[in-house]
């Protein structure tokens, strides 16, 4: 049985969210990413773990993050919603990440990437 | 050809210290247990896969300029699906450049072995692989070692793999130490690598020497498959012959060494008639 602690049970209740929970040590952050209801605490208990992300570059300078694409899709179709760094985190591989799980472009590429880019662009050729 | 030398093959492992353990069995109990160990033993001498090496993944995704500048290292995304065979699993990177790639082999190997650790191999292979080290480990005569535990580091079609492996059957070869990998589940390799590049006389010497006759048939037979368009094996072909005259005759129109075949076999001769007579 699920005890849902007195801050989830108000009568109206949270949605599942797909975000980043830290870990790690001090200045070692280490992200993982996972389905939890929206108002447990940001690394409290969570629903499923979907992947991991490291985000400081390893000795051959990728940052390596770990996604697992078919329990991803069976979220998001539940009607999970994204939070704006996991947003953008899967919007990076957004064409591989459509042909990974076999649909075409179900994760395009974030519009917040974009705007960012722009952005950036911008500032340097001021 | 491999030989089954069942001391050898299980030969004591270094393991935790126990105190042996004896058995009280009757006659037809131990003959079981024979039986037992040797099929276990044949288990134990299958060949690896020989494989070709494997073409470098060069696939573009995607480009988008948009993305350029906004990071300083490259992501890597790897799907870690449960259920997908590791040779179909989605491994992508997106460069700071923007562009979306498939990740290179290596990329591949090193991701699948974080998330998915296999015993025995490393993320980063050690450097015992190096050229200069194979040397040292050659000279302790190690080679069967280095075999094994290239075999649990690298896939069978990587260009490592395949050098490694080539660079310990030619020591073999260069040095005449064929008896390290006779009972091994290598010496297949070596017989293929040897027989393709026609160096196999070296080891038919070492053959004969050890009274192996029949070995050393089923190496020329094996050669006359590979290379069905040489002399000796049309000779062989019309004048189905076996035995001691299809090693003369494969001596006379194939080999380089011929003169030290020739005393080998006389050698053999005499012991044969020598033992014989007495």
């Amino acid at each position: 049985m699920v005890q849902l602690g007195s801050r989830l049970l108000r009568g109206r209740g949270g949605h599942v969210v797909i975000r980043f929970a830290l870990g790690g040590c001090t200045n070692r952050p280490f992200f993982r990413i996972v389905a939890a209801n929206s108002r447990r605490a940001r690394d409290g208990k969570y629903l499923e773990q979907l992947g991991c992300l490291d985000p400081l570059p390893n000795a051959h300078g990728e940052k390596v993050a770990g996604l697992n694409l078919e329990r991803l899709r069976y979220w998001l179709g539940c009607g999970a919603q994204l939070s704006r760094p996991a947003e953008k985190l899967l919007g990076r591989p957004g064409a591989g990440a459509g042909l990974g799980a076999g649909g075409p472009g179900s994760l395009p590429l974030s519009p917040r990437l974009t705007g960012q880019g722009w952005r950036g662009s911008c500032r340097s050729i001021q | 050809m491999t030989g089954l030398d069942l001391h050898k093959v299980f030969r004591p492992v270094k393991k935790g210290l126990k105190p042996p353990h004896y058995k009280l069995m009757t006659e037809a109990q131990l003959e079981e247990a024979t039986r037992k160990a040797i099929e276990e033993a044949k288990t134990k001498l299958i060949m690896p896969p020989v494989l070709n090496e494997r073409e470098p993944i060069d696939d573009v995704l995607a480009e988008d300029k948009v993305l350029e500048g906004t990071e300083t290292a490259k992501y890597v995304f790897t799907d870690l699906s449960y259920s997908i065979p590791h040779r179909e699993r989605f491994i992508v990177v997106r460069e700071p450049n923007g562009v979306l790639r498939k990740a290179t082999w290596e990329e591949r190997d090193r991701m699948i072995q974080i998330f998915f650790p296999k015993e025995g191999r490393r993320v980063i292979p050690p450097a015992l692989f190096k050229d200069e080290n194979l040397g040292t480990v050659f000279q302790q005569d190690r080679h069967e070692d280095v075999l094994n535990m290239c075999i649990a580091q690298f896939e069978p079609d990587s260009p490592d793999y395949i050098r490694v492996h080539h660079r310990t059957y030619e020591d073999i070869e260069k040095n005449g130490k064929y008896d390290l990998l006779r009972s091994t589940r290598h010496f297949g390799g070596m017989v293929w690598y040897l027989l393709g590049r026609k160096k196999a006389d070296g080891l038919l010497i070492d053959m004969i020497n050890r009274d192996l006759l029949d070995d050393a048939t089923s190496l020329i037979t094996l050669y006359h498959m590979l290379h069905p368009e040489c002399q000796s094996a049309k000779a062989a072909k019309e004048q189905k012959l076996q035995g001691v005259d299809l090693i003369k005759v494969f001596v006379k129109t194939e080999s380089q060494r011929e003169g030290y075949i020739q005393l080998a076999l006389q050698a053999y001769e005499e012991a044969m008639a020598t033992s014989s007579a007495s």
